[in-house]
């Protein structure tokens, strides 16, 4: 088993683009690690690269300790699941097993030994004389998944692997590929541009977007602490509320102003910043920090706020609101089951779980 | 009631469907009309075949296909040279047309696969044989017969498969970069994560699933050498060396007045296509369907 380190990875594209721009990220031995990111943000080309099935333009790819940069993809012991799982599909479900084990020369019985076992792993056993395209989609992902595991590499790499399964069966699929990584402790490289996925399956995540790394952290740590705007909005569902606010002092007391909501906020907030009078900050409000104010302790900061549109989910109620002509979102419990679109309601601000970010930079602020 | 412009559009898609119905059937019916003649008349006696040139035979004759399968061409009539049966002809087509399509299948499957692959970086390359597609073929006649010669392969059925082969290959290597270029490289990548070198991928996993593709790009090319003249004309110079197209012109002039025999060389000149075609149809299907969704 083995880690893999990525330093200062740059791919620039002929026509002079950068699909990945000084990329640092170091992957431990045996972590599942997410790169997660908008479409063309440069993640499947990250994974690219560590396969070999890309060149990189400048920086270094080490896998354990060997540097790989011009190792052929064949000879660097990674394994890798497509989108399109890219079964062959003259082959036979063992041959496509069997492919990459023949590949090392590996005795007939041997191969033999290995598909069998993890055919029988993965439910493949009475599939192994038939051809991908009589299988379901399921099962096409399970002999993708089979492909990578029965040849035991060092760094598995998987390229948005759920992404053709339907709903149910992508759930099902998301906790397979976890307790295989349990069983198989070896180094996972997983990309994904569905957060969800990212935050249930990760380890740490690699947030990226435009070929370049935001944030690498653990999916805790990232949804409380994003590093900047961008990651805050992309982290959590329903998404981050955004206000713009001026920042103000009553009494030698801080507050945030804006149109229509006024905050108010410690000096342990602003941090190291140096931010005073008139400073002007983005402030980030996750939904399940705006409650209803019957639910919610004293102390918090109400406002008045027209529902527009209500979302029952069962557990919770996601509720779309307009305060002023902002508009917001608030995360509810099931109590709140009686609010009804149009109606006038207050929101209760847990105002200490607010976030600070730069309009110019959109880097957060402090904390 | 006014038509509504709905149902004007039906009407006109309407009768455009069905012009193109008639269409295809006058095509059909042109298409097929000579090679009936063809059939019926190599059955005939030669008056029959003038009195009755479309009809049924009213009297089988099997012996024209003994004629026209044993009939010698030459003994002194045809350029003095040694006599041949017709089908000594036919095993020169073989021999030539085979060559000839093994020759371009392999360098411009090869060569297509190599295009499509760096489609950037040899563009170049990919125009040049587009402009050999457009080249006159009759510009190349006089340099290649002197080439032949110094090479000593005038008169030589194997040689003219060599020429064959160099005829073909650009619109082989056009086809298979085409197709090529639409071919799903995350199985080839697959291929080489999974321990497979480049030509490795391209032998077991791109060659295998291409069959249908090659088969018809093969089949469309042996049809086309199969039917050539030209060029075998001007390299076999001995004609008792000549192919099949050759062998035919001979035969016709030597059996002028006899007619029935001629019709049924012509049959048997058709019947190897035939075979091949039913031969390869399934893939043939297979290979037009791909292409179809790709």
């Amino acid at each position: 088993m083995a880690g893999v380190e990525l330093e200062r990875v740059t791919k620039t594209y002929k026509n002079g683009q950068d699909a990945v721009r000084d990329l640092s990220l170091e992957i431990h031995d045996g972590e599942f690690m997410v790169l997660v990111g908008p479409s063309g943000c440069g993640k499947s080309t990250t994974l690219r690269m560590v396969a070999g099935l890309e060149t990189i333009t400048a920086g270094t790819i080490r896998i354990g300790t060997r540097v790989v940069n011009d190792v052929e993809p064949k000879d660097r012991d990674v394994a890798m699941v497509f989108q399109s799982y890219a079964l062959y599909p003259h082959m036979t479900v063992y041959d496509n097993l069997a492919f990459g084990l023949r590949r090392q020369r590996q005795a007939k019985a041997d191969v033999d030994r290995r598909v069998t076992d993890t055919a029988r792993a993965l439910g493949l056993d009475g599939l192994l004389r038939r051809r991908p395209a009589e299988l379901s989609g399921g099962q096409r992902q399970r002999v993708a998944l089979g492909r990578a595991i029965v040849r035991d590499p060092q760094v598995f790499l998987m390229d948005e692997p759920l992404s053709n399964l339907d709903a149910l069966l992508r759930v099902e699929t998301r906790f397979e590929i976890l307790k295989l990584h349990q069983r198989l402790a070896a180094t996972f490289i997983y990309v994904t541009h569905d957060q969800v996925e990212a935050m249930t399956m990760g380890d740490r995540i690699a947030v990226m977007r435009g070929g370049v790394l935001q944030q690498v952290d653990t999916p805790g740590r990232l949804y409380e602490r994003p590093a900047n705007r961008f990651v805050a909005g992309f982290i959590g569902s329903p998404r981050m509320n955004f206000l713009d606010m001026e920042l103000s002092e009553v009494d030698g007391e801080l507050r945030l102003l804006g149109n229509t909501v006024a905050l108010p906020l410690t000096r342990a907030q602003l941090g190291a910043s140096k931010a005073g009078r008139g400073a002007r900050f983005v402030v980030g409000l996750r939904p399940e920090h705006l409650l209803d104010h019957r639910y919610a302790s004293n102390g918090a900061t109400t406002v008045s706020a027209w529902v527009e549109v209500v979302e029952t989910l069962g557990s919770e109620i996601h509720v779309h609101v307009r305060v002023g002509d902002q508009p917001l979102v608030a995360r509810m419990d099931p109590r709140s089951a009686d609010v009804r679109p149009g109606q006038e309601i207050r929101l209760a601000v847990d105002h200490r779980r607010l976030q600070l970010f730069d309009p110019e930079t959109e880097q957060a602020v402090a904390a | 009631m006014p038509a509504s412009p709905r149902r004007a559009s039906w009407l006109a898609r309407h009768v455009s469907r069905q012009a193109a119905y008639a269409g295809l059937l006058v095509w059909a019916v042109a298409t097929t009309i000579p090679i009936w003649a063809a059939l019926t008349a190599s059955f005939k006696s030669t008056s029959e075949v003038i009195s009755n040139p479309l009809g049924i035979p009213h009297a089988l004759h099997p012996d024209n296909y003994v004629a026209a399968w044993t009939g010698r061409i030459g003994a002194g009539t045809y350029y003095g040279i040694q006599s041949e049966p017709l089908y000594r002809f036919g095993l020169h087509s073989v021999l030539a047309v085979s060559i000839g399509v093994a020759l371009a299948m392999g360098t411009g499957t090869l060569a297509g696969y190599a295009l499509a692959r760096n489609a950037e970086r040899l563009n170049f390359l990919n125009r040049y044989f587009i402009v050999l597609l457009a080249l006159p073929a009759i510009a190349t006649w006089v340099p290649l017969f002197s080439l032949m010669e110094s090479l000593g392969l005038l008169a030589s059925p194997a040689g003219l498969g060599l020429v064959y082969g160099a005829m073909v290959t650009p619109l082989v290597t056009v086809l298979m970069r085409t197709y090529f270029s639409s071919f799903p490289l995350d199985l080839v990548e697959a291929a080489r994560v999974d321990g497979a070198s480049e030509s490795f991928a391209f032998a077991r996993i791109v060659l295998p699933m291409s069959k249908g593709v090659l088969t018809v790009v093969a089949l469309i090319q042996a049809v086309f050498l199969w039917n050539e003249l030209a060029v075998a004309e001007i390299l076999l110079v001995t004609p008792d060396r000549g192919t099949l197209p050759m062998g035919l012109i001979a035969f016709k002039s030597q059996f002028a007045s006899n007619l029935g025999p001629q019709f049924a060389a012509l049959v048997l000149a058709i019947v190897p296509v035939t075979l091949l075609y039913i031969v390869a149809q399934g893939r043939i299907t297979q290979g037009i369907r791909l292409g179809a969704l790709r």
